[in-house]
C-alpha cells in the first residue's frame, strides 16, 4: 500500500528553482534513500514533504489524505515526522524531558506519556543520559536524541535528514542497525544521505535528484549503474565507489565527507 | 509589509487617542470678527492626560467656565464687547510639551496664557512667555524659582513654596499655643522633588526659629511609591509630637492609610501644601483614617457667597465639585479679563502693564485682593488651614475664614 | 573557553544570606530601631510578592514569545477598573471579582495575541516593541476616556491592621501577598506538571523543535500570552483594595516588573518571584538606609550589582 505519494512538487526561492516537478511514491514498510550532489534540492524536498515550507505546486498525500496544505506540526501528529540535520533540542530541558514533550503529543493519557520516554531512550541507547541537560550531550548523542524524539511521536513514516552526518565511521554501524530495527517494526523510512555505502546497504529503493529534478529512481544497483547518475556526480566518483559501510574503523577510503553541509530549508540547496 | 503598517496604525491610534483628550482644534469656536468686538484668545495649558489629568482636566473646564460667564455678561466692554475664547492645550505633564504648546498658542494669536499646574512646566512656559512678551498667569505652580528669573511677563496667583512652608510653621505654632498643647518636635514626610524640598526648607527655617525641633525628614518618590508603612514606622520610632506631610494626592491617601495601620503616637497630622488632605475626595478614599488631619494650603473661600454660587453653578454644569486648583484657573482668566478691561487694548504689553497694576477681589481665601509685586507674585496669596471634621473638610484658621473651630490636638483615629 | 566551577546552590544561598544579614545590620544602625527594620522587611516582602506576580506574567511572555510586553501595566489597570466597577455596582467583595477579572484578562490576552501580535512574530524586535507600546498607550487612553481622570478606590470592609514582631501590615496587603504566592504556585505547577505547560516550556526552549514534534506553536503563543495577561489581571485585582486606581496606576508596577524580570533571569518564572521579593525588600530597606534618596536608587544599585556579577540574572542560564 502506498503510504506517501508525491506528485509534481515544485518550489522556487526568489526565482531560483529548488524543486521542479518531483514525483515519487513510497510503499508502506519500505525504505527509500534520496541522493544527489550538493544543491540538488534534497533538503528542500524534505521541507516540502514534512510541511516546513509550502510548495508552490504539486501535492503530497500521506496515509490516504491530502496533506499539501497542512502545517508541519499537524503532519507530525499524523505520523509524518522529520528529523533535522541541525539538531534542535530543547536545550534547557533534560534528555528525558525532551523525549517526554514529544511523547505526550501522541499519548492517549498522562500515564502513557510518562512511561514512553524511558522506553524510547533505552531503544536508542541514551538511557544513561536520561537526567542530563540536552545541551551537555556530545554531537553523536544529540543525533540519537533527535531520533528518540521522533520515535516518541510513534511515526508511521520517518524523514531522516543526513542522520549519519557528523558521525565517525565507528559510530555509524550502530545507527544503521537501529534504523534496520525500525523497519522491522513497520516504520517506513525515507532518508537523505551522502554516505553512499549506507544508502546502498539500507535502501529498498533509491531516488536521485539533480538540480531540483528526479533524474533516476530504482533499486540501488540500478541507480549506481545509471550513466546519468554518474554524470551528475562527475568528479565525485569516489563517492559512488565507496564501499565503506562503517563496520570497521581502519579503512581510510572515505572520500565522501560531504556532511559538512549546512542545509537550511529556507534557502535553496 | 502588512506587519509594519499594522504596527504603525496601532501606534498612531494610541498616540492619537492620547492627544484626543487634549487640545481642541484651534479656531473652531468663534471666528475673528464674527461678532461686534471680535474675540480674544487665551491659551490654557494643563495636564489633560497622564497621571495629573484629574486636576488638569477640571482646571481646563474652570478656565472655560470663567470665559463663558464673562462673555455672558457682555464680554470685555472696553473692547466693544469682545468675547474671550479659551484655547485648551495638553501639557501631558511634560515641560517640553508645555513649552511647545505655549509656542503654538502664541503663534495662533493668544493674547495671554494660563496654566500649567506643575513647576517644571511653568518654568519652560514662563521662558516662552518672556521671549514673546505675552502675559502668563500661573494658576498653580509652587516653586519659588519660577519668579526669580527676572521675568516681567509671568504672574502667579497662588502662594509660593516658601510662603506655604513659612505660614504653615506659623499656623502650627499658633494652633498649638491657642490650645495649650506644646509641639516641640516635628517629623516631616515629604515627596522628594523640588516641591517637597522647598516647602520643607521654608517650614524648617521658620519652625526651628520658633523653637521646634524638626526631624526626621523622610522623603519618598511620589511617582513610584505604593506603601508608606515603613516611613510612618520611622516616624513612630522617633516619638515626635507632630507629623508634617507634603505631597500629592495619591501618596496622601497612602500616608493616611499607613498612619492608621502603624498608629504613631503623634498629637497632630499637619499637611502643608498637601494635595490630598483638603479634598472632599480624600475623606471617602481614606475613610476614617483621615479624620482630624489638618492642611495648611491654598483654598477657595468657602464662606464667600459668590464662591458658593460658583461652586453650585459649576456642579450644575459639569457634575463635579470644584476644587481649589480649578478656582485658581478660574481666577487666572478673570485677572486677564480685568486686565483687558483696564487696558482697553489687546496689545499684550499693555495688558501686562494693566495686570501688574491690578487690584482684584478674589474668591480665594486670601486676606486681601489679588495684586502683584515686582516679581509677579500675588502679595495677598497665603495658605489657610483646613481640617477634616466628621468626614468633611472645613476651613478652621485664621478666624476670618473659619467655618468651624479647630480641634487641636487631633491624634490620628484609632 | 575556560569554565569556572559554578558555585553550588548551598554556597549561593549562603552568600545571599550573608548579604541580607549585612544589609539588615546596616539598616538597624541607620534607623536605630529594630521595629523600623522589621517593618521594612515585612512591607518589602508583602510588596515583593505582588511585584513577583506581575513579573511572572511578563517573564513568561518574554521567555516563550521573546516579546517585551509594554502593555502589561495597562492590562493590569484594566483589571483594577474591573474590580472597582464590580465591587461598587454589583456589591461584590473585591477578591471575588478575581473570578471575573482573571478569565476576562485571559480572554483579552488571547484576542490581542491571536488578532494582532501573532502577525508580528518573526518580524523585527522594533516592530513588536512598537506594537505592544501602542497597545499599552491605546488601553490607557481608552480607560481615561471611559472612566475619566477621577481617582477611584475600592475598600474592603474587613480590612484591619495585622501585627507581628512589632511591625504592622494591613490585611489587604497580606491577602495580596498570599494570593500572589498561591497563583505563582499554580503557574509553576501548570508549567511543570501538565501537558500544556510542558508544551509551553518546549516552545520556550526551541520553537522550531517544538513545531517539529507536533506542537502548534502559534497556538502556544496565544495561550502563553493569555496566561501572562491573566497574571497581570490577577495582580491588578489583588492590589485594587489598597491602591488609588487611575488610568496610569499600572505603569508603576510595569517598570518595577521589568527590573524584576531582568534581575530574575528572563523567562524564568521562579526567578521572577524571587526577584520580586528581592526588589521589594531592597526598596524598603533602601528607604531606611538612605532616607534622603529615592528608594529606587537602592533598587538601581542592586540591579546593576546583580547583573554585573551574573549577567544572565539570578536564575537565568548563561547561554
Amino acid at each position: 500500500m502506498t503510504l506517501l505519494s508525491v506528485r509534481g512538487l515544485s518550489k522556487s526561492f526568489r526565482g531560483v528553482r529548488a524543486l521542479h516537478d518531483v514525483s515519487f511514491d513510497v510503499a508502506d514498510g519500505r525504505i527509500l534513500g534520496i541522493i544527489g550532489p550538493n544543491g540538488a534540492g534534497k533538503t528542500t524536498l524534505f521541507a516540502a514533504v514534512s510541511g516546513g515550507v509550502a510548495a508552490d505546486a504539486g501535492t503530497v498525500r500521506f496515509a490516504g489524505q491530502d496533506v499539501t496544505r497542512w502545517p508541519d506540526h499537524r503532519r507530525a501528529r499524523a505520523g509524518l515526522v522529520r528529523t533535522f540535520q541541525l539538531m534542535r533540542p530543547f536545550g534547557a530541558m533534560t534528555v528525558l524531558d525532551n523525549v517526554a514533550v514529544a511523547a505526550q503529543v501522541r499519548a492517549s493519557s498522562r500515564a502513557a506519556a510518562l512511561a514512553a520516554p524511558d522506553a524510547v531512550l533505552d531503544r536508542v541507547g541514551l538511557a544513561r543520559y536520561r537526567d542530563q541537560r540536552s545541551t551537555e550531550l556530545p554531537a553523536a548523542e544529540l543525533k540519537r536524541l533527535e531520533l528518540a524524539r521522533a520515535l516518541a511521536l510513534r511515526p508511521r513514516l520517518l524523514l531522516l535528514d543526513e542522520v549519519l552526518a557528523g558521525l565517525v565511521p565507528a559510530e555509524r554501524g550502530p545507527v544503521l542497525d537501529l534504523l534496520g530495527t525500525l523497519r522491522d517494526e513497520g516504520i517506513t523510512l525515507v532518508f537523505v544521505e551522502h554516505v553512499m555505502a549506507a544508502v546502498m546497504r539500507l535502501s529498498d529503493e533509491v531516488l536521485v535528484l539533480d538540480q531540483g529534478q528526479v533524474i533516476a529512481a530504482g533499486t540501488p544497483a540500478e541507480v549506481t549503474g545509471d550513466p546519468r547518475v554518474v554524470e551528475a556526480y562527475l568528479g565525485d566518483e569516489a563517492a559512488l565507489a565507496s564501499g565503506d559501510d562503517g563496520d570497521d574503523g581502519n579503512d581510510g577510503n572515505d572520500g565522501n565527507d560531504d556532511d559538512a553541509d549546512d542545509e537550511d530549508p529556507e534557502t535553496p540547496c | 509589509m502588512r506587519n509594519l503598517r499594522l504596527v504603525g496604525l496601532l501606534a498612531a491610534l494610541g498616540v492619537a487617542l492620547a492627544a484626543c483628550g487634549g487640545s481642541a482644534p484651534p479656531g473652531t469656536t468663534g471666528q475673528e470678527g464674527d461678532q461686534q468686538g471680535g474675540t480674544i484668545k487665551i491659551g490654557s495649558i494643563h495636564p489633560l492626560t497622564g497621571p495629573l489629568a484629574f486636576d488638569g482636566q477640571q482646571m481646563a473646564k474652570a478656565g472655560k467656565f470663567a470665559a463663558e460667564r464673562i462673555n455672558a455678561q457682555g464680554g470685555i466692554k472696553s473692547l466693544d464687547g469682545a468675547k474671550l475664547q479659551v484655547l485648551d492645550a495638553d501639557s501631558k505633564g511634560e515641560p517640553e510639551v508645555g513649552q511647545s504648546e505655549a509656542q503654538r498658542l502664541i503663534q495662533e494669536g493668544a493674547a495671554a496664557l494660563v496654566g500649567p499646574y506643575q513647576s517644571a512646566v511653568a518654568s519652560n512656559v514662563a521662558a516662552v512667555a518672556e521671549r514673546n512678551r505675552v502675559p502668563f498667569l500661573i494658576d498653580v505652580a509652587v516653586a519659588d524659582s519660577i519668579l526669580e528669573q527676572g521675568y516681567t511677563n509671568t504672574f502667579r496667583i497662588q502662594p509660593n513654596a516658601s510662603s506655604m512652608g513659612t505660614k504653615g510653621a506659623d499656623y502650627l505654632a499658633e494652633l498649638a499655643e491657642a490650645s495649650g498643647t506644646p509641639i516641640r518636635s516635628v517629623a516631616v514626610l515629604h515627596e522628594q522633588t523640588d516641591f517637597g524640598k522647598s516647602v520643607l526648607a521654608a517650614f524648617k527655617a521658620r519652625a526651628e526659629g520658633s523653637g521646634m525641633k524638626v526631624g526626621p525628614e523622610i522623603s519618598y518618590d511620589a511617582v513610584n511609591v505604593s506603601d508608606l508603612t515603613t516611613e510612618i514606622t520611622q516616624v513612630k520610632a522617633e516619638g515626635v509630637d507632630a507629623l508634617v506631610v507634603t505631597g500629592y494626592y495619591r501618596d496622601g491617601v497612602l500616608a493616611a492609610k499607613a498612619i492608621s495601620s502603624v498608629r504613631p503616637d503623634v498629637k497632630v497630622v499637619f499637611g502643608i501644601a498637601n494635595g490630598a488632605f483638603d479634598l472632599p475626595q480624600f475623606t471617602s478614599d481614606a475613610g476614617k483614617a483621615g479624620e482630624g488631619f489638618f492642611d495648611a494650603n491654598y483654598h477657595f473661600n468657602a464662606r464667600d457667597p459668590e464662591m458658593r454660587k460658583l461652586a453650585a453653578d459649576f456642579k450644575a454644569k459639569y457634575g463635579e465639585d470644584i476644587r481649589t486648583s480649578s478656582v485658581l484657573a478660574y481666577e487666572a482668566v478673570r485677572v486677564i479679563a480685568s486686565g483687558l478691561e483696564k487696558a482697553g487694548t489687546r496689545d499684550p504689553q499693555q495688558l501686562r502693564e494693566a495686570i501688574s497694576g491690578l487690584s482684584l477681589d478674589t474668591l480665594m481665601a486670601y486676606p486681601g485682593p489679588i495684586s502683584f509685586d515686582k516679581t509677579g507674585q500675588n502679595t495677598s496669596a497665603t495658605p489657610i488651614v483646613m481640617q477634616v471634621q466628621g468626614g468633611t473638610v472645613r476651613q478652621v484658621f485664621p478666624k476670618e475664614f473659619a467655618e468651624a473651630e479647630p480641634r487641636f490636638p487631633a491624634p490620628p483615629a484609632r | 573557553m575556560t569554565r569556572r566551577a559554578p558555585l553550588s546552590l548551598a554556597a549561593r544561598l549562603a552568600v545571599a544570606a550573608a548579604v541580607v544579614a549585612v544589609v539588615l545590620v546596616l539598616a538597624y544602625a541607620r534607623s536605630g530601631s529594630g521595629i523600623v527594620v522589621s517593618q521594612a522587611v515585612l512591607t518589602g516582602l508583602l510588596l515583593g510578592g505582588v511585584y513577583g506576580l506581575v513579573a511572572m506574567g511578563l517573564t513568561l511572555i518574554f521567555g516563550v514569545l521573546d516579546i517585551v510586553n509594554f502593555a502589561h501595566g495597562a492590562l493590569m489597570t484594566v483589571a483594577m477598573y474591573g474590580t472597582v466597577l464590580l465591587a461598587s455596582h454589583a456589591g461584590l467583595d473585591p477578591y471575588l471579582t478575581l473570578l471575573v477579572t482573571a478569565p476576562a484578562l485571559f480572554g483579552i490576552g488571547m484576542a490581542l495575541q491571536s488578532g494582532l501580535i501573532n502577525r508580528t512574530m518573526g518580524s523585527s524586535l522594533a516592530n513588536q516593541l512598537l506594537l505592544t507600546l501602542g497597545i499599552g498607550l491605546l488601553i490607557e487612553n481608552v480607560l481615561l476616556l471611559s472612566f475619566g481622570s477621577e481617582p477611584r478606590s475600592v475598600a474592603v470592609g474587613y480590612a484591619a491592621p495585622l501585627r507581628a514582631f512589632g511591625a504592622v501590615a494591613d490585611l489587604t496587603r497580606v491577602i495580596a501577598f498570599l494570593g500572589a504566592l498561591g497563583l505563582a504556585a499554580l503557574l509553576y505547577l501548570l508549567l511543570q506538571r501538565t501537558r500544556v505547560g510542558t508544551a509551553i516550556r518546549a516552545v520556550a526552549a526551541n520553537p522550531d523543535g517544538a513545531q517539529l514534534v507536533g506542537i502548534d506553536v502559534r497556538r502556544m503563543y496565544v495561550l502563553t500570552f493569555a496566561l501572562g495577561t491573566a497574571c497581570a489581571g490577577a495582580a491588578g485585582t489583588l492590589v485594587a483594595p489598597f491602591v488609588t486606581v487611575e488610568a496610569t496606576t499600572g505603569e508603576l508596577f510595569n517598570i518595577i516588573a521589568f527590573v524584576v524580570v531582568v534581575l530574575g533571569g528572563m523567562g524564568n518564572v521562579v526567578g521572577a518571584l524571587v526577584g520580586g521579593l528581592l526588589i521589594g525588600l531592597t526598596e524598603q530597606l533602601g528607604g531606611v538606609l538612605l532616607p534622603e534618596q529615592s528608594p529606587l536608587l537602592a533598587v538601581f544599585v542592586v540591579f546593576v550589582l546583580v547583573l554585573f556579577l551574573r549577567p544572565q540574572g539570578l536564575f537565568g542560564r548563561s547561554s
